[in-house]
């Protein structure tokens, strides 16, 4: 999986965005992505893998787990 | 039976490339990981036990919840796989065929879980956001 972010820094401020503002993580990804000059469309599909990605973990974890969803 | 069906954006595409059809690709596999997505969250506050769930029989059983899940996690995976596809499009190729199929089989994952999660308020918010139907 490739991203089209890249530095260190900015995935820094992108965490602190979200921790501050409550914003979403799909958004806020997107929003940083076409600030830094990513077509909209690409930006998006990028946040749609990123966040796929973090759910299908989740739901395999959910599928594994041998105690109920709070552990 | 409830029933959700993602509206065939993609029909009529043209074999011939251009930004219009990408776009509505992307809008198309957009909607189709917020219904997912919705329907995970709304899932995971209904199983059985978990603080603020309601009490059985108006909550997903444990069992079911793993069938559930393992499920979710096929059709994330589809998820990622059609997102990239359009992602990777070039932008002088013929529309990706497969697109299509791959948003299917999500359908078939969204409407698995709909027929399994108990009536309630949940449920029928789950619905009206995505715009599904019993």
């Amino acid at each position: 999986m490739t991203f089209t972010i890249q530095a260190l820094t900015q995935w820094i401020a992108l965490g602190e965005q979200i921790l501050n503002t409550g914003q979403d993580a799909l958004t806020a990804v997107k929003a940083a992505a076409v600030a830094h000059g990513i077509e909209q469309d690409t930006a998006q599909l990028d946040a749609v893998i990123l966040d796929a990605s973090l759910r299908r973990a989740m739901a395999i974890g959910q599928a594994e787990a041998n105690k109920g969803p709070n552990g | 039976m409830r029933r959700f069906m993602f509206i065939a954006l993609l029909v009529g595409v043209t074999g011939c490339a251009s930004s219009g059809v990408r776009h509505v690709a992307t809008v198309s596999v957009v909607s189709a990981h917020a219904v997912l997505a919705a329907t995970q969250d709304t899932e995971m506050l209904l199983v059985c036990g978990k603080p603020g769930a309601p009490a059985a029989p108006a909550c997903v059983p444990l069992a079911e919840h793993k069938v559930i899940s393992a499920k979710l996690a096929d059709a994330f995976g589809v998820d990622v796989q059609v997102a990239t596809i359009i992602r990777d499009w070039p932008a002088t190729g013929a529309a990706p065929t497969s697109i299509g199929a791959l948003l299917g089989q999500i359908t078939v994952v969204v409407n698995y879980v709909l027929d399994h999660l108990p009536p309630g308020a949940l449920t029928t918010k789950l619905l009206t956001v995505i715009g599904g139907a019993k």
